[in-house]
């Protein structure tokens, strides 16, 4: 008898998948049995279930959705031979570029494919140039020593900017919130980036965030550059309203006046299709029509 | 005309655990109440212009037409809010108390297993967060723990004592999460006043031993009260000591713990900083 499963074991269907009904054995699996009865169906409907045997179980892990939730193990760049997602008689060299796109994020073992070739065909100085770009992000990179920004030097250009507003911190999740909030051009202030948001369904909590740089920077403000306002700037999803709060809880004692972007509907959206959390709010901040 | 071959069904749900995918999707779990958790991808959910992405965030409580997909993931249709629980999201007690319960919920769930309880307790729990005092906060978890072990099968035994099946007398007894219930203190004629803990496994040494915990008669009195009274409209008119809420919710705790096979939670971590930011 196969340690985990029982007479009364959820399986789906004989000789297709099932669930282990232990929780640390939670995994898909498929089971082969012996008998005659080749009836497909719940298990459960099985009146001869006892007659069954299993005789082997493969473990799934792959396939399940379920697995999607669970941080990916480091995939090792195999120097010679390609996995099974890369082509047969690929040469080494192009298969470790395919295996090293395929790590990226979005990237398919197709689109890997495609831009390997790509690089095949390159020419050598944009291939150079391309690889010292890469090998350049990781020596020279650093976090702003002010705001957590990505940058180059011990402190980012908007921080030395001697033109920006110092008293507005605009706090976001992730560097690229600054880029998006610089496209705009209507923002002047200083940014702190957190590098993340509170979410308690996936353990991130405030002491994992630069949140205490944020409320140190506030506490250690020189007398001419105070900061009177702090926008918090975070997604508009469970996890950055959860950190807007947090962020309002712990600055507004300190006397400083915190602000939150304002949410409502998009240009160009239909309003039948709008959520009710977002129609709630487009209607808490409507403006006069001037 | 020819079909496209594809199947739909639809389902209500509430989102139990949602992550991005790619560039603007959105894998979402959903507990449902005829199919247990279903996984289903939020196609540009994350884009602005999305007509789902406003209705698969967390907690929600919504309607959908899901296609289904070759594997257990499939694919949202469309996709309409039945309870957005709006107040959660204006307060950070509610909402990490709401994501813990969301979180348990979905670790004691299953895909293609229909459970009707648990759906119903999530549905009820997240309602209470909302609209019960703060103060009540406590005692709701505690409700919503124990109420969920019996949901799951697997109500503690609080009135005859596991090992030796003796009723219970009143007074202070131990719990063991390993064995599912009370154990009677030992007489004062007997040596030991301390149940023997229970390992793992047998054939592993004693640093693998499950503690048992020391349960006070009060707190063994409220959890037999919540497991008598499962309706949280009148269990919440009860005025229990806060220090029998939180021996209650050490011991449902440990079982809950036991029973995952881990240790504290995603939600309950956080829950511990806010706790302590708010104090």
């Amino acid at each position: 008898m196969v340690k985990g499963l029982t007479n009364t074991t959820p399986l789906a269907e004989w000789g297709q998948e099932g669930i282990l009904p232990s929780p640390a054995q939670r995994e898909r699996v498929r089971v082969r049995v012996t008998g005659e009865d080749k009836r497909a169906g719940p298990a459960e409907h099985h009146t001869s279930f006892p007659s069954f045997k299993i005789i082997s179980i493969i473990v799934l892990n792959t396939i399940s959705p379920m697995s999607a939730f669970r941080p990916d193990p480091p995939r090792p760049i195999t120097p010679v031979a390609p996995d099974s997602y890369t082509p047969r008689g690929v040469a080494a060299p192009v298969a470790r570029v395919i295996e090293a796109f395929r790590r990226l994020p979005g990237i398919g073992p197709k689109s890997a494919q495609r831009l390997a070739y790509h690089l095949v065909r390159m020419p050598e100085a944009e291939a150079e140039e391309l690889a010292e770009a890469i090998t350049g992000v990781k020596l020279r990179i650093k976090l702003c020593t002010v705001c957590a920004d990505i940058t180059e030097q011990p402190t980012c250009h908007i921080c030395q900017d001697p033109n920006r507003d110092r008293s507005v911190i605009c706090v976001v999740e992730e560097p690229l919130d600054v880029t998006a909030l610089e496209r705009t051009r209507a923002y002047n202030g200083l940014y702190h980036v957190l590098h993340g948001a509170i979410s308690p369904t996936s353990g991130i909590a405030a002491s994992d965030l630069k949140i205490k740089e944020l409320l140190q920077r506030l506490q250690n403000q020189q007398p001419s550059e105070e900061v009177t306002e702090v926008i918090v700037a975070t997604n508009t999803n469970l996890d950055g309203e959860a950190t807007a709060m947090y962020l309002q809880r712990a600055i507004t004692p300190a006397g400083i006046k915190v602000t939150r972007l304002a949410r409502g509907l998009p240009s160009g959206t239909d309003i039948e299709y709008a959520d009710d959390a977002t129609l709630a709010h487009s209607l808490e901040s409507r403006a006069e029509i001037q | 005309m020819r079909s496209s071959g594809r199947r739909y069904f639809n389902t209500e749900g509430i989102v139990v655990r949602a992550r991005d995918l790619g560039e603007a999707d959105r894998i979402i779990i959903l507990l449902t109440p005829n199919r247990g958790l279903v996984s289903a991808v939020a196609r540009s959910a994350r884009r602005t212009k999305s007509r789902t992405g406003g209705h698969v965030d967390l907690l929600r409580h919504i309607t959908a037409q899901i296609s289904e997909g070759r594997s257990d993931l499939h694919t949202i249709s469309q996709v309409e809010t039945i309870n957005a629980h709006l107040p959660l999201r204006n307060d950070l007690d509610r909402l990490t108390l709401a994501s813990h319960f969301a979180e348990i919920t979905e670790r004691f769930g299953l895909p293609n297993a229909a459970n009707l309880s648990l759906f119903t307790l999530l549905k009820d729990a997240l309602t209470y967060t909302e609209t019960t005092p703060k103060p009540t906060l406590p005692l709701l978890r505690l409700w919503h723990e124990s109420t969920l072990l019996t949901a799951v099968g697997l109500q503690p035994q609080l009135h005859r004592c596991v090992r030796t099946n003796v009723e219970i007398p009143p007074g202070d007894h131990f719990f063991s999460p390993a064995e599912g219930g009370i154990i009677k203190r030992p007489d004062k004629a007997d040596n030991s006043s301390t149940p023997d803990p229970v390992s793992f496994d047998s054939s592993e040494d004693d640093s693998q031993a499950i503690p048992i915990i020391p349960v006070p008669l009060n707190t063994i009195k409220l959890l037999r009260h919540i497991a008598r009274i499962p309706d949280w409209g009148r269990l919440a008119k009860l005025r229990a000591d806060t220090r029998d809420i939180d021996g209650g919710l050490k011991v449902i705790g440990a079982m809950l713990r036991y029973q995952q096979e881990r240790g504290v939670g995603r939600a309950e971590r956080v829950m511990g900083e806010v706790g302590n930011s708010s104090g």
